[in-house]
């Protein structure tokens, strides 16, 4: 009988619950019991080997034939009838027998005590196989739940600590395996001092061991100490099956739609998604992230102090965009978190984007294409002119790796370029203005394509649109809140200046009314990445980073952090 | 002064035609029914001619007017037309009409817009590399776009590769471009098969002239769905355009602006006329090729 090849036992499941025989067994096909021939006295049946019991019916029968005298006729059908019961009950009995017995016990066997024989065997060999089985498990759950091979966990010592308060004594140790390592928690009387020292105290001991998080909670009177230890060696003392070879777990915060990063994740990661609890969020990170790494961010929502505070073991952001205004940088720099972006995976796109909105502005491309549609070319003769590029001077606020693709792509149409942005370079071969204002009174058109932080929101106010002037024009595939934005709409109207292409807004998808009406303006809802390219690109970028961070290599599209 | 008499080769700018007729004795050679009788009769009164890159003045007429003293060429700005074909190509991969409009439109609150097709990188293919095909393949390099293109003969010298028939550089370019002169020759140079070949995933730029384009066709193609999408400068019957375009959101229809812009029309035009004056004033020229 071989135990492993049956799914329902398993070692947990033999030693959790009942030993339940019928559940072990696999009943043989039923070969019927012969049955005793009835002219053959019931006596034979009972052959020497039996036990006592037997003999005591035999006895029973023997009395009752002495009393035959008495009425020899009737207690002759009687005894009979008997006989033939008992040998009924008998034969069933040993029907039962023989089909709970698997088949190798019962072949070649026919006679009762045969039988029962081969059911003593048979109970012996289960016992045997679960005494063997429970002492698997036993070894198994030890080597799980302790990183080293020296048996018995030190730190059980610590039951025995005193403890003068009434009622709630000792140290409850806890020591289960979690996502990176293991987890003790340990639960002592508030007046327990030395409780988180003595258990670090131990670690620090055991060298293969890291700790990564410690957190107490008070649940009155009593502490709550939740220590993480992480693996330290990869060369692990645990035999086989190792928690080490599990795959890292990445936190994703996404809003609901936006799910092309799941499935490359899932190749190397295991991942868990803040929008898929009802659970509001603070719960959620509190109950699911402790042991959290790295967190992948995607759309626009805040990644704040509060919710940093909740992932102690916080160390990498992967953003999936180019700017990571929603991302509390300083605190993540306190924290000692490094922080990610898109790099340049999207920076053709958003270039071509920008040239595509200037160009369609001069031109009056989206105008002019209603203007066909309506059939007004026809009715109402010549479109109004557009205005030229070549020869308009381009002044580039912000020259990245997305500027420097827009000057790139610039250049041919013989536009003449210069910029402003933090850093300035002497290889860089356009003209440099060292602020905005000047930048502005110098040139036709401006375009943002630079990052969205303290220093440079509403970078474009009224005093830059009016150096910018009444020609001038303004196009933006930054962040809305580079421009001040009321103001803004004011000067379109009145014609401050000349015009603007925007792909971006401060409250996107909220869009100033003012602007629909007016037809100095291109309108574009925040699209310049949207290629299927740039998705491809940015996947394999965020990819690349979480490799570089888990097995830790330089990061390849850090953030700067100060 | 007696009248100076000028001849304009074919219409080219109403503005220009105004000022001539103002300041000269207009001769519109595209409206004279017999052009050598009309040549017997002026001949000693036309002293400058005014033509532009389809229209110029060949050896035989300036050897058939023996007063002529300057020939002045009105030519669109080549910048203006390139920077067209490059916007209708951003306009449409980009769908940047469409983008407008869905803003405008209050959609955007529902949801955002679609992804589109990425321009960097595609390959252009360009029929005719004269200034202006020569202008849009130079803008297209800064976008790392490969340049094919068809010509009658082929350049040496230019880097780009070079493809003996539209039908070829249509199956090997994903922006087939129109931008030779129109000629007997190249009407309807873009045809079924051209079109065909440029295919479902390619695009057609139209700043040539209509008649290069079977109309057609094209419309079939692109309701059909075997034609990609379409920049349209310039039809068959301007201003008229089939109407079943109207509704396609794979194209974008502008009505002749290639070289509408305030600077090509008055700069030039004035150009022409500055020159004209000055000679005639026996001062030197504003611009002056041979």
């Amino acid at each position: 009988m071989d135990f492993a090849s049956s799914s329902l036992f398993t070692a947990d499941f033999a030693y959790e619950n009942e030993l339940d025989l019928s559940s072990l067994i696999t009943p043989s096909t039923f070969i019927p019991f012969q049955e005793p021939n009835p002219s053959i006295p019931t006596i034979h049946c009972a052959g020497a080997e039996n036990d006592g019991r037997q003999r005591i019916r035999e006895t029973t029968t023997t009395d009752e034939i002495t009393n035959e005298d008495v009425e020899p006729k009737n207690k002759k059908a009687k005894r009979r009838e008997i006989g033939r019961q008992r040998r009924q009950e008998v034969t069933s009995l040993f029907k039962n027998l023989r089909y709970i017995l698997p088949s190798q016990y019962i072949k070649g066997k026919r006679s009762s005590s045969d039988h029962v024989q081969e059911a003593v065997n048979y109970i012996k060999d289960l016992e045997k196989k679960i005494k063997e089985i429970s002492e698997k498990r036993d070894r198994i759950k030890r080597s799980i739940s302790h990183s080293s091979s020296t048996g018995e966990c030190s730190i059980r010592s610590l039951e025995s600590s005193y403890c003068s308060c009434d009622g709630y004594t000792h140290i409850d140790v806890k020591v289960r395996t979690c996502l990176v390592g293991i987890e003790i928690v340990a639960s002592c009387c508030f007046r327990q001092e030395s409780c988180v020292s003595s258990i670090l105290q131990l670690l620090i001991q055991e060298q293969c061991l890291d700790v990564v998080s410690c957190i107490s909670s008070r649940l009155h009177p009593r502490f709550i100490h939740t220590i993480v230890c992480e693996r330290q060696c990869t060369q692990s003392t645990v035999p086989s099956k190792s928690m080490a070879e599990e795959s890292p777990l990445v936190l994703v915060h996404r809003p609901p739609t936006m799910k092309y990063m799941d499935e490359p994740l899932t190749r190397y990661y295991r991942i868990l998604t803040t929008h898929t609890s009802s659970d509001p969020l603070p719960v959620f990170l509190s109950r699911h992230a402790s042991s959290v790494r790295a967190v992948v961010s995607i759309g626009r929502f805040k990644i704040d102090a509060d919710f940093l505070s909740r992932l102690p073991s916080l160390q990498l952001i992967v953003c999936t965009s180019v700017g990571t205004d929603h991302v509390d940088l300083p605190e993540c720099n306190r924290r000692g978190i490094a922080v990610t972006n898109a790099g340049g995976a999207y920076s053709e796109d958003v270039a071509d984007y920008a040239v595509g909105l200037l160009i369609s502005f001069l031109r009056r491309i989206p105008a002019a294409d209603r203007y066909v549609r309506s059939g007004k070319w026809a009715r109402c003769g010549e479109f109004q002119l557009g205005i030229k590029l070549s020869g308009k001077r381009i002044g580039i606020l912000g020259l990245g790796s997305i500027g420097s693709l827009i000057a790139k792509r610039l250049e041919p149409f013989g536009c003449i370029i210069s910029y402003n942005s933090t850093r300035q370079k002497q290889s860089i071969p356009y003209l440099y203005y060292p602020d905005v204002v000047s930048l502005a009174a110098n040139n036709d058109v401006i375009v943002l394509c630079c990052a969205l932080n303290d220093q440079t929101r509403h970078i474009v106010n009224r005093e830059v649109m009016e150096a910018l002037g009444k020609k001038g024009i303004i196009i933006n595939v930054g962040r809305g809140g580079l421009i001040d934005e009321k103001e803004m709409v004011k000067c379109l109207v009145e014609g401050v200046i000349g015009g603007a292409g925007l792909d971006a807004f401060e409250k996107e998808p909220g869009v100033p009314v003012e602007l629909f009406g007016l037809d100095n303006v291109v309108l574009s809802p925040h699209c310049a990445i949207a290629t299927p390219g740039s998705f491809d690109n940015v996947v394999e970028l965020a990819l690349a980073n979480l490799k570089a961070f888990f097995s830790n290599q330089p990061l390849i599209s850090p953030v700067r952090l100060n | 002064m007696e009248s100076i008499g000028v001849l304009m080769m074919c219409p080219m700018n109403s503005y220009l035609e105004n000022e001539l007729q103002k300041r000269y004795n207009l001769h519109r050679f595209w409206t004279c029914p017999e052009k050598s009788v009309f040549l017997e009769t002026h001949r000693n009164s036309i002293r400058a001619i005014v033509g532009n890159a389809s229209a110029g003045a060949d050896a035989k007429l300036i050897d058939d007017l023996p007063k002529l003293e300057i020939i002045s060429s009105f030519s669109v700005l080549t910048e203006d037309v390139a920077d067209l074909a490059i916007g209708l190509i951003l306009a449409l991969l980009r769908r940047l009409c469409e983008c407008d409009r869905y803003v405008r439109s209050g959609k955007w609150k529902y949801g955002d817009f679609k992804l589109t097709t990425k321009f960097s990188g595609k390959s252009v293919g360009i029929i005719g590399l004269g200034r202006i095909g020569a202008a849009i393949a130079k803008r297209a390099q800064g976008f790392n776009c490969p340049i094919n293109y068809y010509s009658r003969t082929e350049k040496p010298d230019v880097g780009y590769k070079y493809y003996p028939t539209v039908v070829e550089l249509a199956q090997n370019s994903d922006i087939l471009v129109v931008a030779c002169a129109l000629t007997d020759e190249t009407r309807h140079i873009v045809n079924r098969e051209v079109m065909d070949a440029l295919g479902a995933k390619g695009v057609l730029i139209n700043i040539g002239r209509g008649p290069h384009v079977d109309e057609k066709e094209m419309v079939k193609a692109l309701t059909e769905g075997r034609l990609g999408g379409a920049g349209l400068d310039v039809f068959e019957q301007e201003p008229h355009v089939p109407e079943e375009l109207f509704g396609l959101e794979n194209v974008v229809l502008v009505p002749h602006v290639a070289s509408a812009t305030v600077e090509t029309r008055t700069a030039m035009a004035d150009l022409v006329l500055g020159n004209l004056e000055a000679h005639f004033a026996g001062k030197p020229l504003l611009t002056q090729v041979v």
